[in-house]
């Protein structure tokens, strides 16, 4: 009654249909995304041009708030002041740990001839959403000092988990 | 049309149709015009980021007004007020006198000074007007310095006010107490007239030597060393007849 070959042809051609629908929604799946993460990066960008400027303003409070961290930083290029630096930015510090957004903190200072680094390292590139701040003070003995402030997450889980949860 | 010829047109048709559905999207994406580049409110965080470069300069060139102004105020003491010593010295003091001391030009000094401090920890030369007014030290000029932030200018002015860790009045204060005492000075030993702990004084012969302590206190370029130092009033003072002669006489009466 039905002819063998003809039905076999047809279900071929019904794969082969199938695959090439498939393969034609990979290929624009594909596309989307592309312009999908133009987009996202556009947007990424914008909020992290933002949170710098939040880091700006954290900053410059830690420089020149009550504790006078900007003139314990010049002065000590000059003096032996180490001391009172580790304590002041150990407590500027403690205050982002454990933040909610599970981001790591670093403080840099960039004495010319001994640059001090406190709290994680975060200059290595792989530090996901990596973000800095950064202020110059007048020097007595060189040019200029430059202190950063930066701000990373732990991994890419992290980062993802905070920009997916708060502006996915 | 016989059947196999009907599904072949109808399964080109099935991809055609599955085609422009899915490249729809992209063409009208493409093929739409932006209301701007990039995303609102991007232009108004570059003009927000630019304030912050304005900031971190003004904020840069504050501190080092502090700075060359307590440099001023070490160097001028250490060299007992004068830009230019023109009255002698002894033993690295510089002298005073009732005719020959710093008290006309001590602002004047003062600004020399600082200049010469601030010049060092910055890299643009603004024609500064500097003065005086309630006890602050201005520096004023028209000069605009052109920061970049981005995309955007921004043109700020350099002028600054800081109240000095010392006011220089305090010079003019001492001179009056060495002329209210100079017979005591010339005749006594310099503690019996002047019961201050700040004033550390030594006499030899008709000189007195006067190191007087202020309170102010700042970190300080020595040569080539950095200390945290008090702020010294240093000079001589010639308690002779010639000096006698040139004070008032109801000083002298004192």
């Amino acid at each position: 009654m039905f002819n063998k070959k003809g039905i076999e042809a047809n279900v071929i051609l019904l794969i082969v249909v199938t695959l090439g629908l498939f393969i034609i929604t990979g290929v624009f799946a594909l596309v989307y995304g592309v312009l999908g993460a133009v987009e996202d990066d556009l947007k990424l960008n914008a909020y992290s041009s933002a949170e710098i400027r939040t880091l700006d303003n954290e900053l410059y409070a830690t420089l020149f708030g009550s504790n006078n961290l900007a003139d314990i930083i010049i002065q000590g290029e000059v003096l032996d002041r180490k001391t009172n630096i580790d304590s002041e930015i150990e407590k500027i510090l403690a205050r982002y740990k454990d933040n909610k957004d599970k981001r790591l903190y670093s403080l840099v200072i960039n004495y010319k001839d001994k640059p001090l680094v406190y709290g994680e390292d975060l200059s290595p590139d792989f530090y996901p959403g990596k973000i800095e701040s950064s202020l110059r003070l007048p020097s007595l003995k060189n040019d200029f000092i430059e202190v950063k402030l930066i701000s990373a997450f732990p991994t890419s889980f992290h980062y993802y988990m905070y920009y997916g949860v708060n502006y996915g | 049309m016989d059947k196999k010829g009907f599904s072949n047109i109808f399964f080109v048709f099935l991809f055609v149709i599955a085609f422009v559905f899915y490249i729809a999207p992209i063409y009208l994406k493409l093929g739409s015009e932006p209301v701007a580049d990039g995303i609102i409110g991007e232009s108004a965080l570059d003009l927000i980021n630019s304030y912050d470069t304005v900031n971190d300069f003004k904020s840069y060139l504050d501190k080092s007004v502090e700075l060359a102004s307590c440099q001023a105020l070490y160097d001028q003491g250490k060299n007992g007020g004068y830009l230019d010593n023109k009255c002698g010295k002894e033993k690295d003091y510089a002298k005073w006198d009732t005719n020959c001391n710093p008290l006309a030009s001590l602002e004047e000094d003062y600004g020399e000074y600082f200049s010469r401090e601030l010049e060092k920890h910055i890299d643009f030369k603004p024609n500064y007007a500097y003065s005086f007014n309630n006890g602050n030290f201005l520096g004023k000029t028209d000069d605009k310095i052109e920061k970049t932030s981005e995309n955007t200018k921004y043109y700020v002015n350099p002028s600054f006010s800081i109240k000095p860790r010392l006011d220089l009045n305090v010079y003019r204060d001492i001179a009056k107490r060495l002329n209210d005492n100079v017979v005591c000075f010339s005749n006594k030993d310099p503690r019996d007239c002047v019961k201050d702990d700040n004033w550390k004084m030594r006499k030899e012969g008709k000189l007195v030597f006067f190191d007087i302590e202020n309170g102010a206190e700042c970190v300080v370029r020595e040569g080539t060393r950095f200390l945290d130092k008090k702020i010294n009033l240093k000079f001589f003072r010639d308690f002779t007849k010639e000096d006698l002669l040139n004070i008032e006489p109801s000083n002298l009466l004192k």
